[in-house]
């Protein structure tokens, strides 16, 4: 039976977030079937001016959208399997961090002017 | 939404990146949500065995353990995009995406008792190795069961406890009705030959005076000790320390000799109550008496006959428990019932049994009582 194996030894979780998008994301080029964004930008995120930062607004391409802190009604663990060059049975992964709240951007996107 | 046009950052606008590893189609990053008590393991700051997650098969449920409990994994899809992203002051990096996560649901280990029964059944014990050693018999290991049996390490030890299966030359092996009955009158007889108290076993003593009836494998006698003290399981860390003390249970004594008899018939089968009140009062040794208390956790007496209903040999899923103990009496109340099938419940209280029933039986009016009875759809439901 193949056996995943989780060590609960993160000492230095990382600082995690989650953005919750409804829709999909596309690349903006000729091909917009095209999914690889991997070092590329995706925008920027801002908050308003609070001491809780629970308003963030989000630009992504020539769109602007405005969401909230949201508190997941359970945390999240983020797990990542290790990658490891040994040829094995079980398979390892870390927990990154635990994740308690998250940010959702659920309204309809507005133009960039 | 389209990305990867230029990025003007302002004063108070944070930059959001891909991660060079970045892919739209890789599960190296997935969601667990944690019920409590996962949360709580996790935040801990003391050491903990690893999380394990089992899938025994592409179509059984995976599940996932922790030293001592099991959940049953669910994959959630959702509809939206989430982003993991690592959170620092100049920057943020967008590790991975998913539509989906991971939902953990308490539960008791999944046909864990059905398992250990098939893995171990070629493993009985009986004393006698000239007659058990059987050519070709496989020898199961813990190592092999902890990837056989869907279970944490804790719920192992207490189903291999319950069937008493004992770790004998690195092999599990089961011991046998009879023997356990055998062996069990060996140290109650020794116990008033020298005059010791049950309630004050000493397990050191019982192992030199036991040796010189009969030859009981040390792990025998630490097992049978354990497993009819008062406190199941006998005193913390019982299992490694070299000498300890045990209240044993005059009802869990009897009760076994009571089993030894009542096995005969089967499991679902029966007997008359008066033969079998018979033949085990002859077989309870002296200073014990039986307690008809004793046997309600694996049998029910109905028009005079006396039913076996061992836990370990019940169906081990709900539904198909349900159909066997309805297909036996028609009616159960509600107590009876709960107690029948609470090692199903997703927790091991009454609580938990009877709202498990509730989803699975009806609650029927007879005599100016209520009953639990089969639901009409009994037969096709799985």
């Amino acid at each position: 039976m193949p056996q995943i194996y989780i060590p609960l030894s993160s000492r230095n979780p990382r600082n995690l977030v989650l953005l919750e998008l409804q829709g999909t994301l596309e690349g903006s080029g000729d091909d917009s079937s095209n999914t690889s964004f991997a070092g590329e930008a995706l925008g920027t995120i801002r908050f308003s001016d609070t001491p809780t930062d629970s308003t963030p607004e989000l630009i992504i391409g020539h769109h602007r959208l405005h969401g909230k802190l949201v508190t997941c009604a359970k945390p999240f663990a983020v797990l990542q399997k290790s990658s490891t060059a040994d040829v094995s049975l079980s398979t390892e992964w870390h927990v990154l961090g635990i994740v308690r709240h998250r940010y959702l951007f659920k309204s309809r996107p507005h133009n960039v002017i | 939404m389209s990305s990867t046009s230029p990025i003007t950052a302002s004063d108070d606008a944070t930059p959001i990146i891909f991660a060079p590893t970045y892919s739209s189609t890789s599960t190296d990053v997935r969601l667990l949500e944690l019920p409590p008590d996962l949360l709580a393991l996790l935040d801990s700051l003391t050491p903990a065995a690893p999380l394990v997650i089992r899938a025994p098969s592409p179509t059984s449920h995976a599940t996932l353990h922790t030293a001592d409990r099991t959940y049953l994994l669910r994959e959630v899809h959702t509809s939206n995009t989430v982003l993991v992203c690592d959170r620092a002051p100049h920057e943020w990096t967008v590790r991975a995406s998913t539509g989906t996560y991971l939902e953990a649901v308490p539960s008791a280990p999944p046909r864990a008792a059905e398992i250990l029964s098939e893995v171990l059944q070629a493993s009985g014990y009986d004393g006698d190795e000239a007659t058990m050693d059987v050519d070709g018999r496989p020898r199961v290991t813990m190592d092999a069961l902890l990837n056989a049996v869907p279970a944490s390490l804790a719920e192992l030890h207490a189903l291999l406890r319950r069937m008493h299966a004992v770790e004998l030359d690195g092999e599990i092996r089961v011991l046998e009705h009879k023997y356990v009955k055998d062996m069990l009158t060996v140290i109650v007889s020794t116990a008033v030959i020298e005059g010791w108290d049950l309630a004050r076993m000493r397990f050191r003593a019982t192992v030199d005076a036991a040796h010189e009836y009969d030859d009981i494998p040390e792990p025998v006698v630490r097992h049978l000790l354990c497993a009819f003290a008062v406190d199941e399981g006998g005193p913390v860390n019982a299992d490694v320390a070299d000498d300890f003390e045990v209240a044993l249970s005059p009802s869990k004594l009897v009760a076994h000799f009571a089993e030894c008899v009542l096995s005969e018939v089967g499991s679902l089968g029966s007997m008359s109550y008066s033969e079998f009140e018979t033949k085990w009062i002859e077989s309870v040794p002296e200073p014990l008496t039986i307690d008809p208390a004793a046997i309600e956790p694996f049998s029910m007496i109905s028009d005079n006959r006396i039913f076996y209903l061992p836990p370990s040999q019940l169906p081990g899923t709900v539904p198909d428990r349900l159909r066997a103990l309805f297909a036996i009496r028609e009616h159960w109340p509600r107590e009876l019932l709960i107690a029948r099938v609470r090692d199903l419940a997703p927790a091991d209280t009454a609580k938990a049994a009877e709202q498990m029933l509730l989803k699975h039986a009806r609650l029927v009016k007879a005599d100016g009582s209520v009953y639990f009875a089969a639901r009409r759809d009994m037969k096709t439901r799985r």
